[in-house]
């Protein structure tokens, strides 16, 4: 039956919601009564108890002493005896159910409201707004690419190098790559009589640190237990906390999948951000271990915080944010950085992670792990990251040392032959923002856009695989400003769509500027301003100058000069203690960290 | 039962302190008490403002009705009294006994109506001595059905002291005045009272505000009073001051409205106090079918202070604002959080 409404503009700007309500109960056969928005409150309630409304829907935004003003009209309603035969509901942005019951309304309708849920409420129908799940499915980041490269004169080079590496790597082992063995029977014991003597083993190739936090609980600083009592807590949160109105980022399927990292130090913390981060729509996150865990021989085990930066990876810890997490939301473990890197990898794909953070080269150079050791250790991280069908993504920070960007994406094109030799899947992950040597040398002068498309354009031209610019995009053009931050994240974003890349690694407008554990508004801030610029640029594009075409050619010829440079060498290793793929005078290092501790089997 | 409503004359003007300081007193006397309130009340930061607000704690044995969602988010442990038919944006209200004390929001009846509703049911189905009606931002409509009001004030309203007190001696004013005399009055329908043959009839009254002769033409200077059911505004009043002067020349007469709100809601309160000394000049008096008490001025220095685009806590001088209400007002000012309040509770109590 239809219902008779009048519908109240007090507000002669913002009333276009009321509009839109309007014309859609107008549509499902309603009649309705639109007022000027310049009456009074007492003109208002006078044309309300003279006619007979089933409804009277309000729209008003709220600034200071509005709620009296709105507290007041509702009296006068009350006292005209309108409340008696019409329902009063209120409509505007910030309107919440409890401000709705302050102000004394029947109803009330908010941003996060829809027109179908007003028109539910109106004809008395119910509507379920709860327990909506994510509603989406898991996507696939690297199926659909064959990895076949284009540019023959690299594939061939990059076929010679990873061919030699290989072959170097045979007969060599170290403890990173027996541990994650040993590992992977620890896991699979039936007891604690199986277990023990292999942790035995274990723990002989183990520094004291993680011994004595495993078999004492010992732990280095900042670092303890979860308490069963927060995990109790955190999993009745995770169990009740269905996203209401979940939002989509992408505005189309040809927009790229948005990550963030996390590694707060606190896995409990990591998982409650997530879970708000998820309802904004975010695709996928990367856990981010402590800088410490690279140094020492073997893992920590258990579910523990860290009070510092970084994410203990223990095995607990990996499968505690996985399960916490929606099962569309894709979960990426970083294991290249220093002496755990295939263990880490079999930990996150016996957790149930979706991809591993794996770059032999970036992990020598920038990330402080001796390059013989890496290149052995990530020999192996592949095999697993292949075993466990887990693609792996290679990003190209070393960058942000001062590597000129050609020598970077040479790196990631040998982690993807690699890869592909291994029966992986890998992706490529070049920097995408302002990077050091890109600021020395002027590449960005004219616009942020030409050379930041031109690392992709390159990358394309080359080879047919995923590409997902990070790490995080925008680095080096925020500032502490959290409106500025949120602009550039979202122009680079609109870039990269522009692009047609797979995904994109964003920060939180105060990454750079915390002074600890970035706060959850501040990730909330990218997000939101991507999805807005998602929608804004939808399928148009970005366009890139003429430059960027000859910056692309530059970058093709410079990377098969690197590749050339490396292939020339016995092998990788010689060639990243050479300085082929970066140097001292870049600001790139070889790491030290394992150094004389592989041996041949 | 008694009930005892909270009204605010704006937002943050120590509504819910007041109510909480007489849930201890209640409680403490041994009381079986009754809690609702009007809007939304006892969450932990302001909906508006996002300052940190006093919260609601409930001893055991206390009756609350408060709606569904509210209940399902408490900490106190609560047995079923009495479902209600009253809906609120947080669900149906319900009528719950504490089992074990804690924090409760209350959101309750937001219309008269629906809180009369619950007065009977909490009447019939827990036997209170005492209901407290806990009030919302300005709202007052609802406690017009209630015996006694504590009027809340503060600088939340206004920074200007003098200005505020002259507001409340208006209020003051406005339920100083007194209950009809006349019965049988049905409110919903405007009459007025003449004498024809040394007799008293009841006639109905056509009130057409918006066509001038109508009144002119109904009253004369035989008409000892009129009732008038609808909501009236200050320049509603005005119109019928003027005509019906006119028509009476120096005869008195009656003017019955429903409730001292009714007044309160008609306008600005610098226009209802030249009204009414208009009123007074064109010698009408001013009666009301039903009107709560008012019993006492509680009052609060503090208000949130918008700088920035931030509202932050700031207050008044409080012994400045305190000696200027106490010397312009007759009813007892009390600040909940100074001084001696005891007097305050026993001017509640003396019934």
């Amino acid at each position: 039956m239809p219902k008779r409404i009048l519908c109240v503009p007090f507000d002669p700007v913002h009333d276009v919601g009321i509009k839109i309500i309007r014309s859609e109960l107008d549509k499902h056969g309603h009649n309705t009564v639109l007022l000027s928005p310049d009456l009074t409150p007492e003109a208002v309630v006078k044309i309300a108890a003279e006619g007979e409304y089933d409804f009277i829907l309000v729209s008003r935004t709220l600034g200071y002493g509005v709620a009296e003003l709105l507290a007041r009209f509702v009296d006068l309603l009350d006292v005209a005896g309108v409340r008696e035969k019409s329902k009063v509901v209120i409509g505007g942005k910030p309107i919440t159910p409890e401000l709705a019951a302050e102000l004394g309304f029947d109803k009330g309708f908010g941003e996060h409201s829809t027109i179908d849920e007003v028109v539910a409420y109106i004809e008395g129908r119910e509507i379920s707004v709860t327990a909506t799940g994510l509603n989406r499915t898991k996507k696939d980041i690297a199926s659909k690419y064959d990895y076949e490269f284009k540019n023959k004169e690299i594939g061939r080079l990059l076929d010679s190098i990873t061919d030699k590496l290989l072959k170097w790597a045979e007969d060599k082992t170290s403890p990173g790559v027996e541990r994650a063995k040993i590992q992977a029977e620890i896991l699979a014991a039936g007891n604690d009589q199986q277990r023990k003597p292999l942790l035995d083993k274990y723990y002989a190739l183990c520094d004291d640190v993680i011994i004595n936090g495993n078999s004492k609980k010992v732990f280095t600083k900042g670092v303890r237990e979860v308490s069963e009592k927060e995990l109790h807590n955190l999993n009745n949160f995770v169990h009740d906390s269905h996203p209401i109105n979940p939002v989509k980022i992408q505005y189309n399927d040809g927009q790229p999948l948005l990550f963030k990292f996390l590694g707060s130090g606190c896995p409990l913390m990591d998982i409650m951000h997530a879970k708000v981060c998820e309802r904004y729509g975010i695709d996928g996150f990367l856990l981010i271990n402590p800088s410490w865990e690279a140094r020492y021989e073997g893992l920590l085990q258990g579910c523990l915080a860290h009070e510092n930066d970084g994410t203990i990876t223990s095995f607990e810890n990996i499968r505690l944010m996985k399960q916490s997490l929606d099962p569309s939301t894709l979960l990426t473990v970083r294991a290249h950085r220093g002496l755990n890197t295939p263990e880490t990898v079999l930990l996150a794909g016996e957790a149930g992670a979706n991809l591993a953070k794996i770059n032999l080269v970036y992990g020598s150079l920038g990330a402080g792990t001796d390059p013989v050791r890496l290149a052995v250790d990530g020999i192996e991280a592949i095999r697993l990251a292949a075993k466990y069908k887990m693609p792996f993504d290679i990003p190209g920070n070393d960058e942000l040392s001062g590597v000129p960007a050609w020598k970077s994406l040479a790196g990631l094109l040998i982690n993807v032959m690699l890869g592909v030799k291994l029966g992986a899947q890998p992706i490529l992950k070049p920097l995408f923002c302002y990077g050091p040597h890109i600021v020395i040398n002027g590449m960005m002068s004219q616009n942020f856009i030409d050379y930041n498309a031109a690392k992709i354009l390159a990358l394309k031209e080359i080879v047919n695989s995923p590409i997902w610019p990070g790490e995080p995009i925008a680095f080096m053009t925020q500032s502490e400003e959290r409106v500025q931050s949120a602009n550039a994240n979202s122009y680079h974003a609109s870039l990269a769509a522009s692009l047609n890349v797979d995904a994109i690694t964003v920060a939180s407008t105060d990454e750079a500027y915390s002074r600890g554990p970035i706060c959850i508004t501040s990730r909330i801030d990218t997000i939101r301003a991507i999805t807005d610029a998602f929608r804004f640029v939808g399928n148009a594009k970005f366009e890139p100058t003429t430059q960027a075409g000859l910056f692309t050619e530059e970058l093709i010829n410079k990377i098969t000069g690197t590749l050339r440079e490396v292939n020339s060498k016995p092998d990788l290793t010689e060639a990243i203690y050479k300085g082929c793929l970066g140097n001292k005078e870049d600001g790139a290092y070889p790491g030290t960290f394992g150094n004389g501790t592989v041996k041949t089997k | 039962m008694i009930t005892i409503g909270v009204i605010g004359t704006a937002k943050n003007t120590g509504k819910t302190t007041t109510l909480s300081f007489l849930m201890k007193g209640f409680h403490n006397s041994g009381s079986n008490l009754a809690v609702t309130g009007i809007g939304y009340d006892g969450e932990e930061v302001d909906n508006i403002t996002l300052l940190p607000k006093p919260r609601l704690y409930f001893e055991k044995d206390t009756i609350i009705a408060t709606s569904e969602q509210c209940l399902k988010n408490s900490e106190a442990n609560y047995e079923l009294i009495a479902e209600t038919s009253v809906d609120t944006p947080l669900g149906k209200v319900f009528i719950v006994r504490i089992t074990k004390p804690g924090m409760i929001v209350l959101a309750g009846p937001n219309r008269m109506v629906a809180l009369k509703e619950i007065i009977e049911l909490i009447k019939t189905e827990a036997g209170c001595d005492v209901l407290l009606v806990d009030g919302s931002l300005n709202r007052m409509s609802p406690m017009t059905i209630l015996d006694k009001l504590v009027f809340t004030t503060g600088a939340s309203r206004s920074v200007n002291i003098k200005k505020l007190a002259n507001e409340m001696l208006l209020i003051e004013k406005i339920f100083s005045f007194p209950l009809t005399n006349y019965t049988n009055i049905d409110p919903n329908i405007s009459f007025f009272f003449k004498v024809e043959n040394g007799k008293t009839i009841i006639k109905k009254l056509h009130l057409d505000l918006n066509n001038s002769p109508a009144i002119e033409t109904q009253i004369s200077n035989d008409v000892k009073a009129l009732y008038i059911s609808s909501l009236l505004s200050v320049q509603d009043f005005n119109d019928i001051i003027k005509k019906i002067k006119k028509n009476i020349g120096e005869s008195k007469v009656e003017l019955i409205i429903h409730s001292p709100i009714m007044l309160l809601l008609s306008g600005d309160f610098s226009l209802i106090s030249i009204m009414l000394e208009r009123m007074s000049y064109a010698g009408i008096n001013l009666t009301y079918l039903q009107k709560p008490e008012l019993s006492a001025v509680t009052i609060n220095p503090f208000y949130p202070k918008l700088e920035n685009y931030h509202y932050t806590p700031s207050y008044v001088d409080k012994e400045a604002f305190e000696s200027e209400m106490v010397s312009v007002l007759e009813s007892p000012v009390y600040n909940i959080k100074e001084g001696d309040n005891q007097k305050f509770f026993e001017a509640l109590t003396d019934y």
